[in-house]
């Protein structure tokens, strides 16, 4: 029988293993170890975001007065009622169209020896176009609601519901535009947008006077809020996909 | 060390090769890139930055293609272009804030970088200055400030002391040979005595070919016994200069007494072989450019 190996002292030793006094140099040594970790990276939406000084002023200026021209003739033009929502519905559908035409504009280095530089950094001149144009377009889309909201109030109609017939076409067309945008060159992508936007248009103005009436009559409110809520989200999926991926190519 | 790999790279434009079949590894160290105009420096350059397309060939980075590495490895870069050019209207810590957006860094890591950098080039007193106001010399002191601002692993440049008065020059190696500690530093550049002051490794450039790549020491001895002095009279050293390729020409003493500096293999009577530096070199390699002997 071999002997039993007696229990060590463990009061004993947990006495003698005390923990050892503070180092001194900890703090300073954790400090520098700090300094040598890579920094953190900022999100896309931060580059997203500092990319809208960028935009040139002229264009700001242009996008302003080019949807105040439309909505003052939708305020102005015709009757009231639901021919004035249908309107409404018409300008906002093809108001993405603003942003199609500046694709190119947004996607230009004004200085050449820029360009160079720009395709070195870690974010491509492409992935520089996509926020650009993400903030055109929902600059686009603010002015737009703020503009038609004001109409509203001017021309005494419910501002929701009129919020809602111009917001619902925007966001189905912006979010195709966006789709679009990921998938073709730019040649192709300004063709293929004008193509949505025509087809946005002739769905919206195809149906006869009576359907029409149900369409912008208070029946029809359900099925465009849910279109508004499906289009968003869909604009929202489009615009985190652009901005993280960029362009298929360099404009 | 990672290092960055070239196998085959090859440019064409049409049937001109800029680039031709090119293999080199570049891992830690200052790599001075030498060659004449036309020589394929920036397109080189240009391809390792991914900016351009090479027509065959593959640069990797750690053993993976820098197009499949994209946005990850254009983070570890830092570039000075030969025609730098910049959004006028900027001042100089606008347009650095603008570049640290670009390259994906946090505003605390871009306040202390744009502070630290604008010190190191000497041009913190600039402030407010518009671009369009900064001379050549502050312009390429604001480039070198942007490559480097991302405290980028690979650091291409191309001819980074173009238009940098003699005490910015000294400054501009003193802090590239500080900051090339662990990384992997190319620069091209035409003043030799740069390249030769920080650079590690000597490569020299011809018709999109590497010809010759060494130690300033190495490139030295390629050139030894190719350079002479030889002592004569004006009129004999015009004969000569038409002949020979001059690496320098001196005025000796009083009357026509003339010092000259001759690259080549055959050298006149009375020449004396002397101890080649790396612009002799420079000058044996592209002697047949100015068809000389």
């Amino acid at each position: 029988m071999t002997p039993r190996t007696p229990e060590p002292d463990w009061g004993a030793l947990l006495r003698r293993d005390a923990p050892p006094a503070p180092d001194p140099a900890g703090p300073a040594n954790t400090l520098r170890l700090l300094r040598t970790l890579p920094p953190p990276r900022p999100t896309g939406w931060d580059f997203v975001r500092s990319q809208a000084g960028f935009i040139r002023k002229g264009m700001w200026a242009a996008q302003f007065v080019v949807l105040a021209a439309v909505l003052a003739l939708v305020w102005t033009g015709g009757d009231p009622g639901s021919d004035l929502l249908y309107r409404y519905a018409l300008c906002a559908g093809a108001a993405p169209l603003l942003l199609v035409a500046n694709v190119q504009d947004l996607a230009r280095v004004y200085h050449q020896g820029m360009l160079e530089l720009e395709l070195a950094t870690r974010y491509s001149l492409a992935k520089i176009t996509a926020a650009r144009l993400l903030i055109f377009g929902v600059c686009d889309g603010v002015l737009l609601a703020v503009l038609a909201g004001a109409g509203a109030v001017a021309c005494r109609q419910t501002l929701w519901v009129v919020l809602l017939y111009c917001l619902t076409p925007f966001c189905c067309v912006s979010a195709l535009c966006l789709a679009l945008l990921r998938r073709l060159r730019p040649a192709a992508f300004a063709k293929a947008a004008l193509a949505v936007a025509a087809a946005a248009l002739v769905v919206l103005t195809l149906p006869a006077g009576r359907i029409r009436r149900h369409l912008y009559g208070l029946d029809a409110r359900p099925f465009w809020a849910a279109a508004l809520i499906l289009s968003v989200l869909a604009l929202a999926w489009q615009a985190r996909r652009l901005t993280r991926g960029g362009l298929r190519t360099t404009l | 060390m990672e290092e960055l790999q070239l196998q085959h790279l090859t440019k064409c434009y049409k049937q001109f090769a800029a680039v031709n079949d090119l293999t080199l590894t570049l891992g830690e160290g200052v790599y001075g890139l030498l060659g004449a105009n036309g020589a394929g420096k920036t397109t080189l350059m240009r391809m390792l930055c991914g900016i351009l397309e090479p027509t065959r060939g593959t640069v990797r980075w750690g053993g993976t293609e820098i197009a499949r590495l994209g946005e990850e490895y254009r983070a570890l870069l830092g570039y000075l272009p030969q025609d730098f050019g910049c959004y006028p209207d900027f001042t100089g810590p606008e347009f650095l804030r603008y570049i640290a957006v670009l390259k994906g860094l946090t505003p605390a890591e871009t306040r202390r970088r744009t502070a630290q950098l604008l010190a190191q080039v000497g041009l913190e007193e600039a402030g407010r200055k518009k671009l369009r106001a900064y001379s050549g010399g502050m312009r390429q002191r604001l480039g070198i400030a942007q490559a480097m601002l991302n405290d980028p692993r690979i650091l291409i440049l191309d001819e980074p002391t173009a238009g940098l008065d003699p005490r910015e020059r000294v400054r501009f190696r003193n802090l590239i040979a500080d900051y090339a500690k662990g990384r992997t530093v190319l620069l091209s550049t035409h003043i030799v005595s740069d390249v030769e002051a920080i650079a590690d490794k000597i490569l020299l450039m011809k018709a999109g070919r590497i010809v010759e790549e060494g130690t300033v020491a190495q490139m030295a001895d390629t050139a030894r016994g190719k350079v002479w002095t030889v002592h004569t009279d004006a009129a004999t050293a015009a004969r000569l200069e038409a002949v020979y390729t001059v690496a320098n020409l001196r005025h000796t003493g009083a009357g026509d007494g003339v010092e000259l500096r001759l690259i080549t293999t055959d050298p006149p009577e009375g020449a004396v072989a002397v101890e080649p530096t790396l612009e002799d070199v420079y000058l044996w390699h592209f002697a047949d450019e100015e068809g000389k002997s």
